[in-house]
């Protein structure tokens, strides 16, 4: 009978164990697929390696821009807040009173602060509404004050000694020196790493209190989103006439949403408090726990000696972190050169960031699939990289002007990462690796020395404008000068004013900015060319200028000239620049057959930035947008009056670049046409071919004899460019030897003061430079205005080192 | 009747070896899962294991017979120190008071051996025939139960006061108490436990929330998520997932993990230290409360069959004993510490495998915890005591 009974246990024991055998098989045989994919999920951790950004150099190699690796110093609130005293008592009073309290008073009067904890009574710590909030609180009591004043407390709860002081109790003293204690080695250690940042104790703190806020808003904002949910569903169930406002959480700092909730609560149960209240402080407290885990950023660029003191204090330095992160710098000597073609890095985009978090959800999805169809297995790869290498991370740089953004996808590198089984501390045992990529370096054309000479000699104007310099034998900018033009540091600190102002001080003149000029009188060589070319005039053609001429054409208007040059040939059409004598040029070739000259020369024609796109696909990049050439197809002109106003480089001729300018006379100087480009090579010089020259469509006869008129434009006595003879002859650049070829341009603009053009190619007989000065509304002539700023220009020390090494013989 | 001797038959193997054999398993997963951050502990648990080694042979050495007249005095000196804890105890957290600080960092927790305490008590009260026939008979042996089962839950320590009831009426039942009695006891309990969660002060907050996160279950929520993606329906799939992570912030997280690194550990594990969510101390008592889950990842199938089949030999082995005995006091000993033990092992893998609500309970001479070990090895000693007189009476009816 007995035996029979111990037989019954065994067989209750046995169906105990057997039903756990049961559900182990489960899990481990049946389930084990999903499971095993869940336990990578949730151990699996990803730590990035930041990447370098690829450098920006000049033809020679000079760096403009390069990528450093920085300190920074990161402020984890969540270890702070558990780990320090003042960090404990902040919450502990903090989840008392539901208000933030001054950090400040914290690290000044530290005893003071914990003494005033001591006035409350465990009425009062009984009453903290919700439970979780009140373990939260008591567990914070006991790391400010010791677990043995929380045993006292909790005791006297049970004992019912509810006005009993927190003072009153026996271990309050022991609790409260001990917590002095700390707190005085906290903020010894605090004010040396304040000391070791060039700082005071109160600046450092203010940054702790903006990173707290910064974390704080976030939070009030997502929850009080999620209560506006929330609200929703039970306004509905309540069938309110009027759902009642919604305070602006960014507006209320704190716990704006934790106040709402409790006013709610008493508004629709009474006395009771409803139960979603404790929801509340279960979300929040969430939501800080999530939150809390990524470091605020408090400075970058920490000096060697703070980083060490943070490692070496841990104990007492708890919350604050260094971390390595690559910075973009821009090297002090040529900082301001070009600031403006080189542009600048900034935060990533709303919409890169809203990518990168799409991204990521995608791939979320397409992970927990079991089976993958071909296509649903590329996209994951694809994501899966793309989230992991390429996609912005929220502290990484981003071009935002210039260069830096054009090829934003050449000289942003990779990221790398460490995959991972996670633990508290980090990674625990590394399973994976990619090393980060660094981004390709970005050689330019530009010859540093000219560029800076260029920006330095538009600085002295009075007036806004551009000079530009390129080798007319391959197309290469070597100076794209803009002014004014604001310098680094204002771009990096005046950024957002400066992209609203409305004198457009981001734009490149050379590139053309807001007032797009017309090529005027400097597009009468192209004209010349044309009209020789064509056949309808030869060297010896005289046409007469009578200051006036009616287009022969309904409704047309006179058209005029700045003189009255009488019978003229084209030499000295050039040479005294005569409307007259180009309208007739115009009218005989035809507007047809001219537009189609200019279309050879380039005009209208957008800049060729980067040449050899292939080797750029071969790299798997596409250059971004970002720097364009303000430049538009011209119309080709109909009426006879557009034709003949064509012909001196007036409407419709419109909107032409410095830099089509300057290509325009280099392509005269060595009778063919080189795209210009910016871009010298991509991680090695000469990477990128170079494109063929195209052989103008001119004959060589009417090129001699144009180019011949092109330096009388400087040495005839009655050129427009005689003021530079002058110069070269005697006076202050006359040691340089130089000849030089060009043709002045003024621009009518309607309703505002004329342009200035000077452009042209030098030496006259061995072109090596062809150049463009424009000036904008300057109401002076060409000549008057642009002539001097190219004479600054020759004289300029680092010219005369730039030519005196590498002109060629 | 004294018939003490040291060329007594040689000890019960079926007892022996399973313990030898779960003790082994015990030290290898304590090393296992503390040797990369607290190093020593596995050592300290050799320790225990020596002492409570000692503990049984002095138990053997002290013979059943005088265990029986011990039996009271050890019960209500238990009592006493259980009742006494609140003042001179060591508390976790502010919440749980269970141990006594002992001199070299060592603790005792009382309620380990209260476990034992009642094995004796009810074994020492119910040996005798028929005191059990009427239902007013059962005030005495339901106050030996229910006082130390009042005192352990208010420490609070739900996980033994759990495993005291199955002992009680095991026991009873084994006495010769009537079928309809066990039976009407058995309701009872049924319908106590959810009167105990809906009735106020009973548990304390945070064993509710366990008891509520059992309710929802995690794996079944991820489950269900995984078949909408499956469907290809991302935003539904989406919405349970987001629900899940709001789960696992909260007391879920624990069985959860637990949950996932047994599945994970498939037929043969991750090999011994290999196991991830081990590695990853995402499991905050991986080597007392979880060591079943971190078994299960690190030898798989292999393993948790294993331990399964230890615990079920031993049951056999210590029922088997009490089955032969023709001693009522040795029978019910046996049959009190094969339940405790037994159902300890059930609960802790029940917890470990997701089908019963998270508490504190130790997977007995597996987990790591001197208190525990040292009991179990006590209780085993007196097994094998009473295994080598198997037709000793100490008592005459």
């Amino acid at each position: 009978m007995r035996q029979r009974r111990v037989t019954g246990v065994f067989v209750v024991m046995m169906i105990g164990l057997g039903v756990i055998f049961f559900r182990v098989f489960d899990l481990q045989v049946s389930g084990h697929e999903i499971w095993a994919q869940e336990s990578r999920r949730t151990t699996m951790h990803f730590d990035t390696l930041p990447f370098a950004r690829g450098w920006i150099l000049d033809r020679r190699g000079v760096p403009l821009a390069m990528s450093q690796q920085v300190r920074n110093l990161d402020f984890r609130f969540r270890t702070w807040r558990l780990q320090t005293v003042v960090g404990q008592l902040a919450q502990a009073q903090w989840l008392w009173d539901g208000e933030r309290p001054n950090l400040h008073e914290f690290h000044t009067h530290l005893e003071g602060a914990l003494l005033a904890m001591g006035g409350r009574t465990l009425d009062q710590l009984a009453s903290v509404e919700p439970r979780l909030r009140k373990a939260d609180l008591e567990a914070y009591l006991g790391w400010v004050f010791g677990d043995e004043l929380l045993q006292e407390l909790y005791r006297g709860i049970e004992d019912g000694e509810g006005d009993r002081r927190l003072a009153d109790f026996p271990h309050w003293g022991k609790g409260i020196s001990a917590a002095l204690k700390r707190g005085e080695v906290e903020a010894a250690s605090l004010a040396r790493l304040a000391e070791e940042l060039g700082g005071t104790s109160s600046a450092l703190v203010t940054v702790m209190e903006q990173a707290i806020g910064k974390i704080d808003r976030r939070v009030v904002r997502v929850a009080a989103k999620d209560l506006l949910e929330a609200e929703g569903k039970f306004l509905s169930s309540m069938e309110w006439e009027e759902p009642p406002e919604l305070p602006d959480p960014e507006a209320s700092e704190g716990l704006a949403v934790w106040r709402l909730a409790n006013e709610r609560a008493t508004v629709f149960n009474g006395e009771t408090v409803a139960p979603w209240f404790s929801d509340i402080f279960k979300r929040e407290r969430r939501l800080h726990l999530s939150f809390d885990e990524d470091p605020s950023l408090v400075l970058d660029g920490v000096p060697y000696d703070a980083a060490v003191l943070v490692e070496l204090r841990q104990e007492t330095l708890s919350g604050f972190e260094v971390s390595q992160r690559t910075r973009r710098v821009y090297p002090d000597r040529w900082a301001d050169v070009a600031s403006t073609l080189i542009g600048r890095v900034g935060k990533p985009s709303q919409e890169d960031m809203r990518r990168s978090i799409n991204d990521r959800v995608e791939l979320s999805d397409l992970a927990s699939l079991e089976e993958l169809t071909a296509s649903e297995l590329a996209r994951y790869e694809m994501l899966r990289l793309r989230t992991r290498e390429i996609n912005y991370a929220f502290e990484e740089e981003r071009g935002v002007l210039g260069l830096e953004q054009a090829f934003e996808n050449v000289l942003r590198g990779k990221r790398g990462w460490v995959a991972g089984v996670a633990s508290e501390d980090g990674i625990s045992r590394e399973e994976e690796r990619a090393v980060p990529e660094k981004g390709l370096n970005l050689t330019l054309t530009l010859d540093v020395r000219l560029q800076e000479a260029a920006e330095a000699v538009l600085d002295r104007q009075p007036w806004p404008g551009a000079v530009v310099l390129l080798k007319p034998n391959t197309g290469e900018i070597l100076a794209m000068a803009t002014g004014p033009r604001p310098t680094r540091r204002q771009l990096g600190e005046e950024y957002s004013s400066l992209l609203g102002d409305s004198a457009q001080p981001l734009s490149l003149r050379g590139l053309g900015a807001g007032n797009l000029p017309p090529p005027g009188s400097t597009f009468k060589p192209v004209a010349a060319l044309a009209g020789l070319s064509e056949g309808v005039i030869n060297a010896r053609t005289t046409l007469v200028c009578d200051g006036r001429l009616l287009p022969d054409e309904r409704g047309a208007k006179t058209l005029g000239c700045l003189g009255v040059h009488g019978p003229i040939t084209v030499d000295e059409a050039l040479i005294r620049s005569c409307n007259i004598f180009f309208y007739q040029v115009a009218e005989r070739v035809g507007g047809e057959h001219l537009a189609r000259y200019a279309d050879d020369f380039g005009f209208g024609h957008p800049l060729d930035l980067v040449r050899g796109n292939d080797i750029l696909h071969s790299h798997g990049i596409r250059p971004g947008p970002g720097l364009k050439e303000w430049v538009r197809p011209f119309e080709v002109p109909v009426s006879l009056s557009d034709t003949m106003r064509f012909g001196i480089g007036q409407a419709p001729l419109d909107d032409v670049t410095p830099v089509r300018v300057a290509s325009v006379f280099g392509s005269i100087g060595v009778g063919y046409v080189k795209p210009p480009t910016l871009i010298l090579g991509i991680e090695q010089p000469g990477l990128l071919p170079h494109s063929e020259g195209q052989d103008l469509p001119v004959s060589r006869v009417a090129l001699d004899q144009v180019r011949q008129a092109l330096r009388e434009v400087v040495d005839h006595p009655r050129g427009t460019a005689r003021a530079l003879a002058t110069e070269l002859r005697r006076g202050r650049v006359a040691d340089l030897g130089l000849t030089v070829a060009g043709k002045t341009g003024t621009p009518e603009v309607a309703n505002r003061p004329d342009h200035s053009w000077f452009a042209g190619y030098f030496p006259a007989d061995n072109p090596q430079i062809a150049f463009a000065v424009f000036l904008e509304h300057t109401g002076k002539h060409g000549g008057e205005a642009c002539v001097e700023p190219f004479v600054q220009l020759l004289d300029h020390p680092l010219f005369r080192d730039y030519w005196s090494r590498e002109r060629r013989p | 009747m004294k018939s003490r001797t040291w060329n007594l038959p040689p000890l019960e193997p079926g007892v022996i070896l399973p313990v030898g054999l779960l003790l082994g398993v015990g030290l290898t997963f304590v090393w296992s899962t503390t040797h990369d951050h607290s190093g020593f502990l596995w050592a300290k648990q050799l320790l225990f294991v020596l002492l409570g080694l000692g503990a049984a042979g002095f138990v053997m050495r002290l013979g059943v017979e005088r265990l029986v007249h011990l039996a009271y005095p050890i019960y209500f000196g238990l009592v006493i120190v259980l009742v006494l804890l609140p003042v001179m105890g060591e508390s976790s957290g502010g919440l749980t008071q269970r141990w006594i600080q002992l001199p070299f960092g060592l603790k005792l927790q009382p309620s380990e051996f209260m476990k034992w305490g009642l094995v004796l008590a009810l074994a020492r009260y119910l040996q005798h025939r028929g005191v059990t026939d009427t239902w007013r008979s059962y005030l005495f042996p339901f106050l030996l139960a229910v006082v130390p089962w009042f005192l352990v839950m208010r420490q609070p320590d739900l996980g033994s006061s759990l495993v005291m009831l199955p002992v009680f009426v095991a026991m009873l039942f084994v006495s010769g108490a009537r079928p309809k009695h066990v039976m009407s006891l058995a309701a009872a309990t049924a319908v106590l436990i959810p009167l105990a969660y809906f009735s106020p002060g009973v548990l304390e907050p945070y064993q509710k929330d366990r008891v509520d996160a059992f309710l929802q279950p995690i794996p079944s929520l991820i489950e269900e998520a995984k078949a909408l993606h499956q469907d290809r329906r991302h935003e539904p799939a989406r919405a349970i997932e987001k629900q899940v992570s709001q789960l696992k912030q909260g007391t879920g997280r624990q069985q959860f993990y637990a949950v996932v690194a047994m599945g994970s550990g498939g037929l043969l594990g991750d090999g011994l230290g290999q196991g991830t969510q081990n590695a990853g101390n995402l499991l905050p008592v991986q080597h007392t409360d979880f060591i079943f889950a971190i078994i299960g990842e690190e030898w798989g199938l292999g393993g948790t069959v294993l331990v399964l089949f230890l615990f079920g030999s031993l049951v056999t082995g210590i029922l088997s004993v009490a089955h032969r005995t023709r001693e009522p006091f040795g029978r019910l000993l046996c049959v009190g510490v094969a339940v405790s033990l037994g159902m300890q092992a059930i609960l802790h893998l029940g917890i470990n495998a997701g089908i019963l609500p998270v508490t504190g309970l130790t997977l007995p001479l597996v987990s790591y915890g001197g208190s525990s070990i040292v009991a179990s090895l006590l209780a085993v000693g007196c097994v094998l005591d009473v295994a080598r007189r198997k037709t000793v009476v100490f008592f005459e009816q």
